[in-house]
C-alpha cells in the first residue's frame, strides 16, 4: 500500500537544503533518510500518540520526540515494519510519560467513576483517564502493558514480543492491573 | 475489565492490534496479512475509525503544506544534532528529562 503525498519535496531536495552540514559531515544526519521515514510512518505515530493523549498538539510533539529519541539511537535506521515497531514502541512510552505527567499535574478520582459506567470496550477520553489513573500507581512495565492492552488493543502475545517479557508475565502484570482497577474503582465510588 | 480462565479479554475480539493497523497504513505488511486485516477492517467499526485517523492525520500532516515533511525532517535533524554529544536516551524509558510536558 502506497501512500505517496503529492505535496512532498523530493528527498534529495531536502537533503541539499540543509543547514546542519557539519553534522552530516560527520555522517550522523541523514535528512533525505529522516524525510523518508517521517512520510513513511509520522501519519500512524501521530494518529497512535493523538489517541492516547487526546491532544493533537501533544501528540505531535510526542511523534517528534519519539523520532528523535530512535534516530539518537540508530541514525541510519532503514524504512521497514521494524522501524515502525521501534518507533511506535517509542512513542508510546513518550506518551506513556506525558500521561503519568498530567496525571501527577490533576488527578480527577471522579474519572474513575466514569469508567466504571463503561464497558470493558470503551474507548477515548474515559480510557485515557483511567490509563493515567493505572499509570501513576504502577511501574514503568506495568504502565505500558495497560497502555498497550487496554488503549491500544494489544494482545497479551504481541505485548510479550514488544517488551521483550514472556507472555505468562503479560498474563499475570494485567491480573494485577484487574486487581489495581479494581481498587480504583472502589476508591472513586467512596 | 473481564478476566478468566487463562486469557484475558483481547480488545475487540477478532481486531488486529493497533500496532498492526499501523503496519497496514504504511504498507509494511505482506499480502496475506495484509489482506486478512484489510477482509477485517473494512465492516469493522473500531478498526475502519482506527484506519481513518491514521488518513486524518496524513492529511493534517502533510495535506496543506508542501513543504511539511522537509520541514519536520529538518526539526528532527536539528534536535538530533543539537543532542548530539549528550548521552543517548533509552528510546524504550519512560521517563526522561527532555521531554516536560
Amino acid at each position: 500500500m502506497s501512500h505517496a503525498n503529492d505535496n512532498s519535496l523530493p528527498l534529495d531536495a531536502v537533503a541539499s537544503a540543509e543547514p546542519w552540514s557539519g553534522t552530516a559531515a560527520r555522517g550522523s544526519v541523514d535528512a533525505a533518510g529522516i524525510a523518508q521515514l517521517y512520510e513513511k510512518y509520522a501519519p500512524a505515530i501521530y494518529a497512535h500518540c493523538r489517541r492516547l493523549l487526546g491532544s493533537s498538539a501533544a501528540a505531535r510533539d510526542a511523534m517528534q520526540e519519539a523520532f528523535v529519541r530512535v534516530l539518537l539511537r540508530n541514525r541510519d535506521l532503514a524504512p521497514g515494519d521494524e522501524a515502525l515497531r521501534y518507533l511506535y514502541r517509542t512513542a508510546t512510552n513518550v506518551s506513556i510519560n506525558v500521561l503519568r505527567q498530567r496525571a501527577v499535574r490533576d488527578r480527577a478520582i471522579p474519572e474513575i467513576a466514569a469508567r466504571a459506567s463503561k464497558t470493558e470496550t470503551a474507548e477515548g477520553h474515559a480510557d485515557r483517564q483511567f490509563v493515567r489513573m493505572l499509570l501513576d500507581r504502577v511501574d514503568a512495565t506495568g504502565g505500558s502493558i495497560a497502555v498497550m492492552h487496554f488503549v491500544d488493543g494489544m494482545t497479551q502475545v504481541e505485548i510479550a514480543a514488544t517488551l521483550g517479557i514472556t507472555r505468562r508475565t503479560v498474563f499475570n502484570r494485567l491480573k494485577q492491573l484487574e486487581r489495581l482497577a479494581k481498587a480504583l474503582l472502589e476508591e472513586g465510588g467512596t | 475489565m473481564d478476566v478468566g480462565g487463562d486469557g484475558f479479554e483481547e480488545h475487540g475480539p477478532g481486531c488486529p492490534s493497533g500496532l498492526d493497523l499501523a503496519l497496514l497504513a504504511a504498507g509494511e505488511l505482506d499480502q496475506a496479512r495484509s489482506s486478512a486485516i484489510g477482509a477485517h477492517a473494512a465492516p469493522c467499526r473500531r478498526c475502519a475509525e482506527r484506519l481513518r485517523e491514521i488518513e486524518e492525520a496524513r492529511a493534517e500532516l502533510f495535506g496543506k503544506d508542501p513543504g511539511a515533511i522537509a520541514a519536520a525532517a529538518r526539526f528532527i535533524a536539528a534536535e538530533l544534532d543539537e543532542r548530539a554529544d549528550d548521552p543517548p536516551i533509552d528510546p524504550d524509558a519512560h521517563f526522561g528529562d527532555r521531554f516536560d510536558h
